[in-house]
């Protein structure tokens, strides 16, 4: 990294914040592609599953702030669901995938839910997210039904494209708008080690939770 | 892909990991989900000797489990001997995952670090041989010189 110029404490770090979020749902809903789309702004068809957990970043801007958001993206296999729920601790948000034309998707809400809940802190803001909408012809899950949903456990949502690319920016940045307005009004604690928010990094950079690899690439996602 | 690598489990997951094995294995009967879990979270580690144990761990589940699952065994086995600066061996692993599937981004990427950490490894090294060269160069100038002055 290259050397901060004199008599600048932050010169480094071109951000203010680093937000952890963590991408979870049922395989195939499209997790990787949306980070993707996030992240390079392309779709990629035939992702081939995720083998365990994906990482990738992005720096954002909120109110003026400048955000980095590091974002795992999990696999949504079931034979990887007992470690990856060791990426969820710390996590400022949590995007809860399902596939609006696979209602089993949608059914298994209430199973991620649970885990976002119980593995996360009290105040990870949770985004629901009903992807593939270009598909609306093959709809399964009905945009009232889901919004019930998000209303009645208290989530944000919306239903978005990882192929055309529709409302996908919207979904992190509100998530991410959320989060910035929760350490605005005091509600999240920035020194608390499980707030999944980074103030001002000082002296080294490394994503959260992980070890002393500095500045990961925002090209790692995986679709 | 280099966060992914670079990252460490904490030492009380891996402990539960590690009791839940523990515990099949006393019954004499290790579900495959019990193994793999346990061996990624040995993947994970910080201690050199607990990452070995998960490639061995990998190795075994490639060759006596899931078909289906044995594109990821070879990832977490390259994964591991990156970690543990094997990086030949590696290689080896992620060439294997890639002839059956070329397409896959996730072990291109792998491939792509593997390649330039070894180039740096490399690098170091021929680094090192040129100091060691130029210090016994230095050492033979200094002898000559006393011996000279002699």
């Amino acid at each position: 990294m290259a050397a901060p110029p004199a008599g600048s404490t932050n010169a480094p770090y071109n951000y203010n914040y680093i937000f952890k979020y963590i991408i979870i749902g049922d395989m195939g809903v499209g997790k990787s592609c949306l980070l993707h789309q996030f992240t390079e702004k392309k779709f990629m068809s035939d992702c081939p599953h995720t083998i365990g957990v994906e990482f990738g970043t992005r720096i954002i801007e909120v109110s003026g702030q400048k955000i980095k958001l590091q974002i795992w993206d999990t696999a949504g296999q079931e034979r990887f669901r007992a470690v990856t729920r060791s990426y969820y601790r710390g996590a400022a948000g949590a995007l809860m995938v399902y596939d609006i034309t696979r209602r089993s998707t949608y059914n298994h809400l209430s199973s991620w839910l649970t885990d976002a809940k119980n593995l996360t802190n009290p105040n990870t803001v949770i985004f629901l997210i009903g992807n593939k909408a270009d598909l609306d012809s093959q709809r399964d899950v009905t945009y009232e039904e889901a919004k019930q949903f998000a209303d009645d456990n208290g989530l944000m949502f919306l239903e978005t494209s990882a192929k055309t690319g529709d409302k996908v920016e919207d979904a992190f940045l509100e998530t991410a708008r959320r989060i910035y307005q929760l350490i605005q009004d005091g509600s999240l604690d920035l020194n608390a080690a499980e707030s999944g928010v980074q103030h001002k990094p000082s002296h080294v950079t490394r994503p959260l939770g992980t070890g002393e690899q500095p500045e990961a690439t925002g090209k790692s996602c995986q679709c | 892909m280099e966060a992914v690598i670079d990252d460490y489990i904490e030492p009380a997951e891996l402990t539960l990991h590690f009791a839940r094995y523990q515990e099949e294995v006393t019954t004499g009967k290790v579900g495959y989900n019990t193994a793999f879990d346990y061996g990624w979270c040995l993947i994970r580690s910080r201690k050199t000797d607990e990452v070995m144990k998960g490639i061995e761990m990998f190795k075994h589940l490639y060759k006596n489990g899931q078909q289906e699952a044995r594109r990821d065994c070879l990832f977490f086995t390259a994964v591991g001997y990156t970690k543990i600066r094997e990086f030949e061996l590696a290689l080896e692993c992620i060439d294997t995952l890639l002839k059956a599937e070329p397409g896959n981004t996730q072990a291109k990427d792998l491939k792509h670090v593997i390649e330039d950490r070894l180039k740096k490894s490399g690098l170091i090294g021929m680094g090192l041989i040129a100091l060691g060269g130029a210090t016994v160069v230095g050492a033979i100038g200094l002898v000559a010189m006393l011996t000279k002055k002699k």
